[in-house]
């Protein structure tokens, strides 16, 4: 019975440490998702894969400094699987990388809107269309990097990939995408 | 104004639009090809960091965390449901299927087989309906045939209404995605059949719009969300 019991415990012990660790970073790992995938519910599916490839790591998770791109990278592998998985069937025609739009429209019809941001979104709106030009290596550098503020080193890290990689094509992507706001900003 | 000058101001700046700029700023950002390259990877930057989130859903944390810790994974976030089987029970293919999607009552939840589902989207946008074959072995050189009827098309495509491959299946989960997009009002049908060794199995997706109370409050949410969004960047 005793064994038992502190089976339970370690179990519960166990269960408050991984969220302790993960919950902070949910939102991050949703907006990354998110910003890979374009869709809502794909997204939300891949941080739940995730977190299912890391319940049982929770002593590995408590030992890192940072636990944050380490579940991103994590998360990066699902991605990938999931893209895998997508681009056997014959409907990979239709997946090339698609931005999401809809926000922008709905945002631009929202009454009370400054003209600055409305220009400001318009601009987003372009850049998406840009982003959708990017080869998905570029592309998956720049939203990490860019969008999501994660240094070059945890990039490369993230990506397996080496940090003068990411900044190569961190520049390739950034002067793709700048020829695509052919306004400039004064 | 110099060069230093110009970045501080440059990284003062929270957003980089034409009112933020000083008069002093522009005339330099006109005359300095260096300031003026800095100051368009500083917008770039802004505005890919500013770009736009839809907020998860309600709950969503919760749910999250509550699936891994009781190892559903992933059960718990798909509808389950089943073949209805076309052929005599000793052809029958041992492959189940899972649909990535979430219709309107809380289907996350259930985890009951079902015949067909049903499912409701928007008229005219395109949603990814993902389905999951899972299958206890390899299964070579399977057919797999999608059928549309009239009112629904596939990643845009208009007049095909028929996708069909040779494909293996693999033991374990296979995805198929579907971007399915209803043209009208009404509803729509999406009919899979998968057959291999002389057995078929028959799946059937009806695609309905969604009703114009569901509509109008998805509508006034999705624009709390964005100006909360857009309050944000």
């Amino acid at each position: 019975m005793a064994k038992i019991i502190g089976f339970f415990q370690s179990r519960a012990v166990r269960d408050r440490r991984f969220e302790e660790i993960v919950r902070p970073h949910l939102g991050s790992m949703y907006r990354v998702a998110y910003r890979w995938v374009q869709n809502r519910e794909t997204a939300e599916d891949l941080v739940q894969e995730a977190l299912v490839k890391v319940i049982n790591r929770v002593d590995e998770m408590t030992q890192l400094e940072k636990p944050g791109p380490w579940l991103i990278k994590i998360l990066y592998r699902c991605f990938v699987d999931f893209h895998r998985k997508h681009a056997r069937t014959p409907a990979q025609h239709f997946d090339d990388w698609r931005g999401d739009f809809a926000v922008f429209d709905e945002a631009l019809h929202l009454e009370g809107e400054t003209s600055n941001n409305i220009k400001r979104l318009e601009l987003q709106r372009d850049l998406l269309k840009g982003l959708e030009t990017l080869n998905d290596d570029q592309r998956e550098v720049v939203l990490l990097h860019d969008s999501e503020g994660y240094s070059a080193t945890e990039v490369a890290s993230i990506l397996g990939i080496s940090d003068g990689t990411v900044k190569s094509r961190l520049h390739r992507a950034r002067t793709q995408l700048k020829k695509v706001l052919d306004q400039g900003p004064f | 104004m110099n060069c230093n000058e110009a970045r501080q101001q440059l990284d003062a700046l929270e957003q980089f639009d034409e009112i933020d700029a000083t008069r002093d700023l522009v005339s330099h950002l006109n005359e300095c090809q260096a300031c003026y390259t800095y100051a368009r990877d500083r917008q770039l930057v802004s505005l890919l960091a500013s770009l736009p989130v839809p907020g998860s859903v309600p709950g969503f944390e919760d749910r999250v965390l509550r699936n891994a810790l009781s190892g559903a994974v992933g059960k718990h976030t798909h509808l389950h449901i089943g073949w209805a089987l076309a052929t005599a029970a000793s052809l029958v293919l041992a492959v189940f299927l899972t649909v990535q999607y979430y219709p309107v009552d809380d289907p996350r939840q259930s985890l009951e087989s079902v015949q067909s589902t049903v499912i409701e989207v928007q008229p005219l946008e395109t949603r990814v309906v993902n389905l999951l074959l899972t299958s206890p072995r390899d299964l070579t050189d399977a057919l797999i045939t999608v059928e549309l009827n009239d009112n629904v098309e596939i990643g845009g495509r208009a007049g095909i209404d028929r996708l069909q491959w040779h494909t293996n299946i693999k033991t374990g989960a296979n995805q198929l995605s579907l971007p399915i997009r209803l043209l009208e009002g009404g509803s729509g049908m999406v009919t899979v059949i998968l057959e291999h060794g002389g057995s078929d199995k028959r799946f059937s997706v009806t695609v309905n719009a969604i009703q114009q109370e569901a509509q109008q409050k998805a509508q006034q949410k999705a624009q709390q969300k964005a100006q909360h969004t857009f309050t944000m960047a």
